[in-house]
């Protein structure tokens, strides 16, 4: 008893750390993690064995760097500038096609790296076109948690999910998750385009200034540019092949950043993307997993699964909408990634209990449930997904912060939206 | 005040300024090697983790756009005259 109350309180101590993002997330979790070992309440050996999730890591790791590499040839600056040109400097038009080309980009990246990568361009075109940034970076982030929903590999819950679950394959997210990201997207874009349609106005002046820009000056590097292209695509069809090739995704997205650095960069290039890794996030994840497996160690998370099933009566479909709405609040209040953590275990108790296997029909309901709650609660507040944070950090550093009532105006009700639409998605194809 | 010069037949700049920024209008007349060291000046720029301080825009025809903060104004000039795309640079009170 007293061991079990020592991890609930270590794990809701460090928890309450990380919402108050006083000191830096990755930090507090490696210290409670330590705090969990220290204590005897996890073994040292059964978290490098059976709780850190390897696959997680090694997917973000290996697509970060095939990211940062593909970054440095500036294909990405040279495609938000065709984007913005192929709209002639239309101020909603424009938000609409940053948006929709955030969505797709975090469909095949994870959201940090794609609103890192959209927002300096962001910044500079909407200065050429002396029009307010922040509808579109407001915008952009709601569309890049939109877009990540839709793959294994576009928002780290996803990921997450998908590591635990084997028998969700690349594939399976795009097939269950793909379409019904797709239909929330188009509703999304139809709220922002009139939210902002009368607050965007730019004059011919400037749009002609946009349209002078060279997009071709933007690429620094034409030869690593094809390597990294083609070496990118070819990683997204291996992904779409995993399960045909028996080969997790995190293999691929790592054969794929080997194939590249081997390719395309020399020795000293190497160590600069080596170091260009976010090991924050990445020591943020192995903190977060040993946390969790202290709990799990201790029985907490089977208690909490037993009581969610006795709350829904054993009903998986209640549980499933129970899941939806709980990840979608929950996420949308605290970071979605410490929050999946704690529910990958619960849901395969609630397996457990119920005496099925985690790869059941039913069963995967709520694995859909679980991502599209924490993936589409994200937009609910500036503090429900690690992209959120980061935009509004950038945003505000660079003078041209909002605030956490003005995100809140934009992203709560298409959040709701978005819930209301996942939910009759669920009870219509599942339930 | 800093005060610079360029070399008419290298280079024409025009430069604009308001309370907020500072616009500064480039034509190359020489490509080579100037257009290479255009690009290095916007590359010193972009590794840092500041987004806004100066905005590059490439346009055809080697004309260039560069939005400056006050702030990093003197910076810039400083890495225009490091890559030879100025002559002089001097404080002039």
């Amino acid at each position: 008893m007293y061991t079990t109350l020592l991890a609930i309180g270590i794990f809701l101590i460090i928890y309450a750390l990380i919402i108050t993002e006083k000191w830096n997330r990755a930090v507090v979790a490696l210290l409670g993690a330590s705090i969990m070992v220290l204590a005897g309440i996890v073994d040292v050996h059964q978290v490098f064995t059976h709780y850190i999730e390897w696959n997680t890591i090694a997917l973000l790791i290996g697509m970060m760097i095939l990211v940062t590499i593909t970054n440095t040839t500036g294909v990405f600056q040279w495609l938000a500038i065709k984007t913005a040109k192929s709209v002639k400097g239309n101020p909603i038009h424009l938000l609409i096609m940053l948006s929709l080309l955030t969505a797709f980009a975090s469909a095949l990246l994870d959201n940090v790296t794609t609103v890192l990568l959209i927002v300096p361009i962001t910044f500079s075109i909407t200065r050429i076109l002396k029009v307010n940034p922040v509808p579109y970076l407001i915008s952009e982030v709601i569309a890049s948690n939109i877009g990540g929903t839709a793959t294994l590999i576009g928002d780290p819950p996803n990921i997450m999910i998908g590591a635990a679950n084997k028998h969700l394959t690349f594939n399976s997210f795009l097939i269950h998750l793909g379409p019904i990201a797709a239909i929330i997207l188009v509703v999304t874009l139809i709220m922002l385009y009139f939210i902002y349609r009368n607050k965007l106005m730019v004059s011919e002046e400037d749009k002609q200034q946009l349209v002078n820009l060279d997009e071709n000056e933007s690429i620094e590097n034409i030869p690593l540019m094809k390597k990294s292209l083609f070496v990118l695509g070819l990683t997204i069809v291996g992904f779409t092949l995993h399960s045909i090739l028996h080969v997790e995704a995190s293999v691929i997205a790592f054969a794929g950043a080997s194939l590249l650095l081997l390719i395309g960069l020399n020795e000293h290039q190497i160590e600069k993307t080596f170091a260009s890794v976010e090991w924050t996030t990445i020591f943020f994840f192995a903190g977060l997993f040993t946390l969790v497996g202290g709990l799990q160690e201790v029985g907490v998370i089977k208690q909490i699964a037993k009581y969610v099933l006795d709350i829904t009566n054993g009903d998986l479909s209640l549980a499933a909408i129970f899941i939806l709405w709980i990840s979608g609040i929950a996420s949308a209040t605290i970071d979605n990634i410490p929050f999946v953590a704690t529910m990958i275990p619960l849901i395969q108790e609630m397996a457990a209990s119920l005496g099925m296997a985690v790869n059941a029909p039913q069963i995967n309901t709520l694995w859909w449930s679980l991502a599209l709650g924490a993936c589409l609660g994200g937009n609910g507040t500036i503090l429900g997904a690690s992209a959120n944070v980061i935009v509004a950090s950038i945003a505000s550093k660079e003078g041209k912060g909002f605030s956490y009532m003005e995100f809140l105006k934009i992203g709560a009700p298409i959040t709701l939206v978005s819930l209301i639409i996942a939910n009759i998605y669920l009870f219509i194809r599942y339930l | 005040m800093l005060t610079y010069q360029f070399d008419p037949t290298i280079v024409q700049m025009e430069e604009r300024s308001n309370n907020e920024e500072i616009e500064i209008q480039i034509k190359l007349l020489q490509s080579e090697p100037y257009a290479k060291h255009m690009k290095q000046v916007k590359d010193f720029f972009d590794r840092n983790e500041i987004y806004t301080e100066a905005l590059f825009y490439f346009c055809k025809n080697n004309e260039y756009r560069i939005i400056v903060r006050p702030d990093y104004y003197v910076d810039l000039i400083l890495m225009l005259m490091r890559h030879r795309l100025l002559q002089k640079v001097e404080w002039k009170y």
